[in-house]
């Protein structure tokens, strides 16, 4: 999350709600846990009032995970989907205290402002956030049904188109997000396959895709054996081939 | 657990086959890091690198997914058939060229195809190709280009000590090419003459003769031991055997 992000925050959250967020500084990661009630607006005044608790967190995957699911849960609340904030956060709060055994205090103090770091964020149009919605279903909701699936593949597709000209990497990427969905049996991917489209919903959001990050997402995909490209069978080349010599003998 | 050894053939059915092939090589592949050859990227990057180069350029003279078969057909295919198949990298259905082939081609050529290659593979480069190194570039003709040849007097790669430090193996497989291969595969015959002669005059089997005649024999020559050779190629049916390696031969996609 980057300062500018943070300070767009000017949602109010609901009371009884537990945050949680993410931010790397002094070489390691961090999660940070508010679990007090919070009526006041989230940005320039509201880390004061959240008083974090912060954890440092050994398992570098878990790192990414809580990090991509708090952006999430951010991502959501600033474009005003509230509906599945309560629940979420809760479930949130029990991957801290539950599933890291080796979650510990942090060496700052409870209440320590969190260190922010900048990243590059590019506007996300109306057409990315409903793609970036579509691809939340998956991969926090778990949603393992083809119509969901391939929804999220046209929605991804239908921005690839928007931003090509302004943002082509991300447009890129967006595609082959969209043909890993559209081409892949939802059935055929485990949990930790959903990996890559958590980093790709991550990067998404960013104008400029750095190439390490994109071999990373795509690295992802052939690990976890996905499929990323069309499979032409034999009816699909003797129907091409046929249209194509229709052409040579018509010309 | 078996360690292959990827030819240029395996390699495609690896990522542009029928959907059994595809699964097939995946369970054969699966769980260990395999090899391959620089001599199998260089054809790699000719056939799919080129083919999305191809679609690309194509974009600029028309919007026909046919123009874009013929083209790339006539530079690297034996027939359509192949050439389709590697078009499917790109295009999702047989559909006419839009944006979203042209987004899926330039994530190829920026990073989709050296990762395919690379997937679980480790890369030999004895004779340190610069072709395998190439990139697509743009041409002052505005269109994009691969250098996908080159010239036996230029220096540019290792080929000359890669041979003359496997004098009897090319002699070995040259012989076999040569004299066992079934009358109607001109193409290894020729591969067995041009192996056999290949010690005594390094130079004269680089450039055509490396890139278009020797290649096969060139791939095989870097195959462990403890490896398997896997492929579709036939002419690996004489190659193997005169290398003392085992070759797995797939029956190509139909």
């Amino acid at each position: 999350m980057s300062p500018k992000t943070l300070k767009r925050q000017h949602r109010k959250i609901p009371d009884r709600h537990t945050v949680l967020f993410g931010s790397a500084g002094s070489g390691k990661t961090y999660a940070f846990a508010a679990v007090k009630p919070m009526t006041q607006y989230w940005g320039r005044r509201g880390l004061g009032r959240v008083d974090p608790i912060q954890y440092s967190i050994d398992d570098p995957s878990s790192n990414l995970l809580i990090i991509s699911q708090v952006e999430d849960y951010l991502a959501a609340e600033t474009f005003g989907r509230r509906a599945v904030e309560a629940k979420r956060s809760l479930q949130l709060y029990d991957l801290v205290n539950q599933a890291w055994g080796s979650v510990r205090a942090g060496p700052q103090q409870q209440g320590a402002a969190p260190k922010r770091t900048a990243r590059r964020r590019a506007p996300v149009t109306r057409k990315l956030d409903s793609a970036l919605a579509a691809l939340h279903l998956i991969i926090v909701e778990h949603k393992r049904d083809v119509t969901t699936w391939v929804s999220a593949a046209r929605a991804l597709d239908a921005a690839a188109a928007e931003e090509d000209a302004k943002y082509p990497r991300r447009a890129e990427l967006a595609t082959a997000v969209a043909d890993a969905l559209a081409f892949t049996p939802p059935d055929d991917i485990s949990d930790s396959g959903l990996q890559p489209l958590r980093h790709a919903y991550k990067a998404l959001r960013r104008g400029f895709i750095a190439q390490a990050e994109e071999d990373q997402i795509m690295s992802g995909f052939f690990r976890h054996r996905w499929t990323v490209d069309a499979v032409l069978e034999e009816t699909d080349l003797a129907s091409l081939l046929a249209v194509e010599s229709d052409e040579h003998s018509s010309s | 657990v078996t360690k292959f050894y990827l030819d240029t053939s395996a390699h495609l059915e690896r990522w542009t086959g029928s959907r059994d092939k595809r699964a097939e090589i995946a369970v054969l592949l699966q769980g260990e890091t395999h090899a391959t050859s620089s001599h199998a990227r260089r054809e790699w990057k000719r056939v799919a690198e080129i083919a999305a180069a191809e679609v690309l350029n194509a974009f600029e003279r028309s919007d026909d997914l046919s123009d874009v078969l013929v083209h790339i057909s006539q530079l690297s295919f034996r027939e359509p058939k192949q050439a389709l198949r590697v078009l499917s990298l790109f295009v999702r259905d047989q559909s006419v060229l839009d944006r979203r082939v042209l987004r899926k081609a330039r994530l190829f050529l920026r990073s989709g195809s050296r990762q395919r290659f690379e997937e679980s593979v480790e890369v030999r480069d004895g004779s340190e190709c610069q072709l395998a190194q190439n990139q697509v570039y743009r041409h002052s003709s505005g269109s994009l280009r691969l250098e996908w040849r080159c010239r036996k007097y230029e220096d540019i790669c290792e080929q000359e000590a890669f041979i003359a430090a496997r004098d009897p193996q090319y002699r070995a497989v040259g012989k076999a090419l040569r004299d066992n291969s079934p009358t109607d595969r001109k193409g290894d015959i020729a591969m067995g003459a041009a192996a056999v002669a290949a010690p005594d005059s390094p130079r004269d089997a680089k450039g055509k003769v490396c890139y278009s005649v020797l290649g096969d024999v060139s791939i095989a020559m870097e195959c462990g031991d403890a490896e398997e050779i896997l492929t579709t190629d036939r002419s690996f049916d004489t190659i193997g055997p005169a290398l003392g390696i085992k070759v797995r031969r797939l029956q190509p996609s139909p």
